[in-house]
């Protein structure tokens, strides 16, 4: 989110205010010892010294230590030079490898009053690369950071032989008159064609809007994700007509397909210096069409109406981005800033997306401190409507009646190095009190389950995450670690399955391990989420998120993840729904209400990464998946109680990227759920695995 | 904490259940003025100086109606913007007491959709019968029990004395006005068993309607009357209708818990009992216990019965002299249904039902209890049984679920529909049933030919729209459409409409039949899953009805027992199922629905795929 890195901004601001090219630190280097340190006469006699190093272009040796002595030789710049003797700023040298090969080289301003030469202090020769690395924080040659300590006394710098000499800015033909500094290339006689986003392209905010201000500029985005998708779903026969004689069961047959492609189009105009330090203002819109077609096998499951059929085709135009974000000020010389951002914006509510993840309409105060490492955002959100087959923002209707207070705070190499903690406080309040159907007929709000009466709750999360690696910890295990623990605490007004209201009382916990060998990851997952054990008694112990998009186990490439399997003849109501994990028996993850009386959640899981190649990425899951309590269960169903054992999720998904970019991905994905005893319980003994593939394609500008 | 309350409170039931002897629990005539005394205190505390409670015992047999500041005012109307059938009749436009009738069939339905394992109140059957299930949400498809409430009616052979005329006092009986969709009647319960119903008319004006709007309820007068006036006789917690489940949907019990008034078992009573012709004289008598002779009900055995059915631990009913009043017996000969095989399909019905899990009872997971009957192509009822601890209503429904099958099946049925004409009774005009059948045929084409019908077909045809529940398509052909209400149902109003009415107006002569014209369909038809035409080759000769613990229930029980009756040694296959090309799903109706997770000790799904 905040992603200023000061340190290096401001070396590198100071760095190009001084030259046209950006040229090498090397030379900052040097001409800060011209600036700063007046070269001072050396006092003589010293004991002798290994070496000197020519700075200059080349310079002359000469037989004696006089200007008019006999020339010997001419040495370049770079080369170090042997010691033998010195008479005031003559130094008697070793030039050569033959004993004849010795004579004299005289220290002395030169060109940019820069030294000819200069002693080396006994240091090694071999540590030109990583100049500014290599140097230990106390060296003379510490950068000097704003608001850091003051001013070193500078020393010279190894200067690699093989680095081309700088340009002369008194010379009038190197200097070239340029409109700004991101126009150097063309002025240099470079061309891009404008639709080329690889270069620099006004279209993609590397160049300003020059007739605008020398600040504005204008980023456009246009990105196409079509999609492919065969899966397996319990499927309901309709109740009132019959589109298959024979079938004379509550479950009918189980596949459903769906193409869909989204385009992604719109663009954000920013002021600011885009690259150095956080941009003065920025507005952006982000509108997206969908295009959706699926087909199931069963009529009434995709519409509610089970005369228009088993297929349904839907367009949907979206806003999933419109904000406007002021930087409302800096409070410390390294671009620390308070910043505002208002209206329909991302958020992400921790690492992996586990509570609230949502294009939202909101305020959000954000920013960082302690040179970036500290990051916090202050928030409201208001949900915005989903439209129900594409799932983007409906602006054309009132937004929801919900809304998200947080505050959460970000730490940095806290409590070790490498790794970032959070904490969040986070309160939901419901009140969405009036029915809400969606597109295709289905009551979303309040769910089809228990009394259906609408009902209101106010629940507050309290997080605590972490992100990062263990190296520090254990270095050699050389673990990563991300984290998330939830606990929520709150109210039900009146909770439809319960009959009353319930004190709301649950906690999460995800845990995900990892560690790279080479090209392979290798990842251990964890998931708890509470369940609720006695849906008719006053607490709802069941967790739910306000709008999950969990990146964990498998992601969408998981089954029980990607899909929401309806629990038939227990209400209008799922597991978890699509791209969700928490079995919360909502009636819709986009749309619905949180359900905290629910089965909750118990999920252990392997997994591993395999960069094939540079251009594809294998990734594998096994997830072993149990319900924590199936009391609710059995009560929607009015059966025993069901196993807890909901199956074995195999999943295995491919990212091709042929430009080893983000322009051009390629997805593809397979995955099955073995069921186990619960679901053999819900659905049959003999139903065979679940299976969700899908392709995709993202293309982007 | 409470799951440990809950479940403790499930062992009591249960405990209760299997201690105690079913047989052994009655309404006495102590407990009877009981009930009405604490009404009294109940409707006094709440201001209201006219009321009438009425107290039945489980099988209908009214114990005593109690009434103070004489009769209320009341309307029939179910609150929807419509007129016809039964809608806006009133007490003082009729001069009929429709405050007694009313309290009697509270009562009445209060005792007979509740069991051990489950307490239905008035409110629970006006949350079944709508348009859509839950009501007011909608696109969703009618409630489960659509049409129930045209059942247990005034007229008919069923629930009815085998004497008209006689002194009516066996069991079950029947409703004055069908069952009660109304808020205020209520199950007795003694013991964890069901003992009779309590019903409550009070005010000066009452609408007996239903509440349509149950997401936002309200407490109700006589709900809060009733519940006082039931203390010491209410149902546990864990068997209440608030309880239980159908589809996901927790069915309402009452809206009044938390504003019941407090009432005394001591205080003395004041009201008197009245008489209700037809019904009750005025004196308060105590209720029947169930298993014996004289309650209607008797368990099944060898001499009754057969010891297939004794085996199965059927009930049967019995005509007060300890005499099987539905003995197995043969239809035609043609038509394979010999009286073995109507046992046998009795026998294989409630095998099927001891399997089966129950929708709405409690425990969950306890076996479904069913009323099980076998009727000829005319309607005949050539046997009944039933599980012990079925609800009683499911008698006369499973009759009627029957009778339906096997009417619409029939090839003559389009013909025999057009023969009822338009008629009326008291000004209220009565549409026949031709019409019916050219909507029929506009929508389907002549499927009224011989076309299987199960009721759940006809149920498709007899929802206010159709698809069922789809709000602003056609009305279904046998529905009211723009004008339906519970009051207004279509077709299955329309065929006992009269009689109903005129039973009302002159309860004591008892009509055997509820349709004008022989029909087969003496006690009305019915329009939610449960019954099956019983096939010989390609020719109906019968059909199979029954109802109890849930519709898919009902819908599997009856499938299955056929299937497998139809396999069994006695059968041969002689008779079965409708030959697959024929039934109702090939016309885009739905022919059955076994429901989800069918049976108690297996996790098998789909059982009835394929038959």
């Amino acid at each position: 989110m905040v992603s200023a890195t000061t340190a290096k901004v401001l070396r590198a601001r100071r760095m190009l205010r001084r030259s046209l090219v950006g040229a090498a630190l090397v030379m900052w280097g040097v001409s800060t010892l011209a600036d700063d340190a007046p070269m001072q006469a050396p006092a003589a006699p010293q004991p002798v010294a290994e070496r000197v190093q020519v700075l200059a272009a080349r310079i002359v040796v000469r037989a004696a230590p006089q200007r008019e002595a006999r020339a010997l030789a001419e040495v370049e710049r770079g080369r170090q030079l042997p010691v033998l003797a010195r008479e005031g700023d003559w130094f008697r040298v070793r030039y050569g490898t033959t004993p004849r090969a010795v004579g004299w080289v005289l220290r002395e301003r030169g060109a940019y009053d820069q030294a000819t030469v200069e002693l080396l202090d006994g240091v090694a020769p071999s540590l030109m690369p990583a100049l500014d690395a290599a140097l230990p924080e106390s060296s003379p040659l510490g950068v000097a950071r704003p608001g850091g300590s003051t001013v070193r006394a500078p020393v010279l710098p190894l200067i690699d032989p093989s680095q081309v000499s700088p340009p002369a800015p008194n010379l009038p033909r190197e200097s070239v008159p340029l409109p700004d500094r991101w126009r150097i290339m063309q002025a240099l006689g470079f061309g891009f064609p404008w639709f080329d986003p690889y270069n620099q392209n006004v279209l993609k905010g590397d160049l300003p809007l020059t007739r605008f201000g020398p600040d504005i500029f204008f980023n456009g985005i246009a990105v196409s994700d079509t999609l492919f998708e065969y899966r397996t779903l319990p499927n309901p026969v309709p109740q009132a007509v019959s589109f298959r004689p024979g079938a004379n069961d509550i479950f009918g047959r189980r596949q459903q397909h769906v193409v869909a492609t989204t385009l992604l189009a719109g663009f954000s105009v920013v002021r600011g210096n885009t690259t150095y330090r956080p941009p003065d203002w920025e507005f952006r819109i982000l509108s997206a069409f969908n295009y959706n077609h699926a087909r199931a096998s069963e009529a009434g499951v995709l519409r509610i109406d089970p005369t228009r059929g088993r297929g349904r085709q839907d367009e949907f135009v979206g806003i999933q981005e419109f904000f406007y974000d002021y930087h409302l000020r800096n409070v410390s010389d390294r671009y620390d800033f308070d910043s505002i951002r208002v209206g329909i914006q991302p958020f992400t509510s921790d690492f992996r997306g586990f509570l609230f993840l949502d294009q939202a309409l909101g305020v959000r105060l954000f920013g960082n401190r302690l040179n970036n490492r500290l990051q916090y955002n202050l928030a409201w959100f208001r949900r915005l409507e989903k439209d129900t087959n594409s799932g983007l923002n409906t602006i054309f209707k009132t937004p929801r009646h919900d809304d998200t207070y947080l505050a959460n705070v970000y730490f940095q190499d806290f409590p070790i190095l490498g790794f970032t903690v959070q904490g969040t406080v986070l309160h939901n309040r419901n009140r969405e009190t009036r029915d809400h159907y969606d597109t295709n007929g289905f009551l979303v709000r309040p769910a089809l389950v228990g009394d259906v009466q609408p009902h209101a709750y106010y629940v507050t999360y309290f997080g605590f995450s972490g992100d990062g690696h263990l190296f520090w910890l254990w270095d050699r295990l050389r673990l990563n670690l991300s984290t998330s623990t939830y606990l929520a605490l709150g109210r039900d007004d009146r909770h439809p399955i319960a009959g009353r209201a319930q004190r709301i009382f649950a906690g999460f916990h995800a845990s995900e391990i990892s560690r790279d060998f080479d090209w392979i990851r290798l990842r251990a997952n964890l998931l708890f989420a509470s369940g609720d054990s006695d849906p008719f008694d006053g607490d709802a112990n069941g967790f739910d998120a306000i709008f999950e998009a969990p990146q964990f186990a498998g992601a969408d490439t998981a089954y029980f993840i990607r899909q929401g399997i309806p629990l038939i003849g227990g209400g209008a109501v799922a597991f978890s729904g699509r791209n969700g994990i928490l079995p919360s028996l909502r009636s819709s993850r986009e749309q619905g209400q949180s359900n905290f009386i629910n089965p909750g959640l118990q999920l252990y899981g392997v997994g591993a990464d395999f960069d094939v190649l540079p251009q594809l990425r294998v990734t594998v899951n096994a997830s072993y998946l149990r319900f924590m309590n199936t009391t609710v269960l059995g009560v929607l169903r009015q059966e025993r109680d069901p196993h807890r054992e909901i199956g074995t999720d195999l999943a295995i998904g491919l990212q091709f990227r042929p430009f080893q970019n983000q322009n051009v991905v390629l997805n593809a994905s397979g995955s099955m759920l073995v069921p186990g005893r619960g679901l053999r319980d819900l659905y049959g003994p003999d139903q065979g695995p679940l299976y969700s593939t899908f392709a995709n394609a993202i293309l982007a500008f | 904490m409470s799951g440990v309350r809950t479940l403790a409170g499930i062992v009591c039931v249960l405990a209760l259940a299997t201690a105690a002897p079913l047989e052994a629990r009655n309404l006495t005539v102590a407990d009877v003025r009981r009930i009405a005394g604490q009404a009294e205190q109940a409707a006094q505390t709440l201001g209201q100086s006219r009321y009438t409670v009425a107290v039945v015992d489980r099988v209908g047999n009214v114990l005593g109606v109690y009434r103070r500041g004489g009769a209320s005012v009341v309307t029939l109307a179910s609150g929807l913007p419509v007129r016809g059938g039964l809608e806006k009749i009133s007490s003082s436009a009729t001069g009929l007491d429709l405050a007694a009738l009313a309290a009697i069939a509270k009562a009445v339905t209060g005792a007979y959709l509740s069991s051990s394992g489950n307490a239905f109140s008035t409110r629970t059957a006006g949350y079944i019968i709508q348009n859509h299930f839950a009501p007011g949400v909608r696109f969703t498809p009618g409630g489960p029990l659509f049409g129930v409430q045209f059942s247990q009616l005034p007229c008919g052979d069923v629930v009815q004395t085998r004497n008209p005329g006689a002194r009516t006092t066996i069991g079950p009986r029947r409703s004055p006005l069908g069952l009660a969709a109304d808020p205020g009647g209520f199950p007795l319960y003694k013991r964890g068993q069901v003992v009779g119903g309590v019903g409550i008319v009070a005010g000066a004006r009452s609408t007996y309607g239903l509440d349509l709007n149950p997401r936002r309820p309200r407490a109700d007068l006589e709900e809060r009357i009733a519940l006082a006036a039931a203390t010491g006789y209410r149902a546990a917690p864990a068997i209440r209708a608030d309880r239980i489940t159908v589809a996901g949907l927790r069915l309402p019990y009452s809206s009044s818990d938390r504003q019941i008034p407090r009432v005394s078992r001591r205080t003395p009573l004041r009201a008197k009992p009245i008489a209700v012709a037809g019904y009750t004289t005025a004196r308060p008598k105590s209720g029947r216990i169930i298993g014996r002779i004289g309650s209607g009900l008797i368990r099944a055995n060898a001499r009754n019965a057969s010891t297939a059915l004794a085996r199965r631990g059927a009930f049967i009913l019995e005509n007060g002299r300890g005499a099987n009043r539905y003995p197995a017996r043969s239809a035609a000969a043609s038509t394979g249904l010999s009286r073995a095989v109507v046992n046998e399909i009795l026998q294989q019905a409630l095998g099927v039902a001891n399997q089966t899990r129950t929708q709405i009872r409690n425990p969950r997971n306890a076996r479904a209890q069913v009323s099980v009957t076998v009727v000829d192509a005319n309607g005949r009822i050539l046997g009944l049984a039933r599980s012990a601890d079925a609800p009683l209503f499911g008698i006369d429904v499973a009759v009627q679920k029957a009778r339906t099958a096997t009417f619409f099946s029939r090839p003559d049925s389009a013909a025999r529909l057009n023969r009822v004409p338009a008629h009326g009774i008291a000004g209220i005009r009565i549409p026949g049933g031709a019409g019916r059948v050219n909507a029929t045929r506009q929508l389907l084409g002549n499927v009224l030919n011989g076309t299987a019908f199960s009721t759940r077909s006809i149920g498709n045809l007899a929802r206010p729209n159709f698809p069922d529940g789809i709000d602003g398509r056609r009305p279904g052909p046998l529905s009211n459409g723009s004008t339906w209400s519970p009051f207004n149902v279509g077709l299955q109003l329309d065929l006992v409409q009269q009689r109903v009415l005129r039973s009302a107006i002159s309860p004591t002569r008892p009509l055997r039949s509820c349709t004008i014209r022989p029909l087969g369909l003496d006690n009305g038809m019915q329009i939610f899953p449960g019954g099956m035409p019983i096939y010989r080759g390609n020719r109906v000769v019968g059909a199979i009805g029954v109802s109890g613990d849930g519709v898919d229930q009902d819908d599997m029980v009856a499938f299955l027992g056929l299937q497998r009756a139809s396999r069994s040694a006695v059968v041969r296959g002689r008779i079965g199922h409708a030959p697959p090309q024929r039934r109702a799903d090939q016309a885009g109706l739905r022919y059955v629905q076994c429901p989800q997770s069918p049976f108690v000790s297996s996790n098998q799904q789909r059982v009835c795929d394929g038959i």
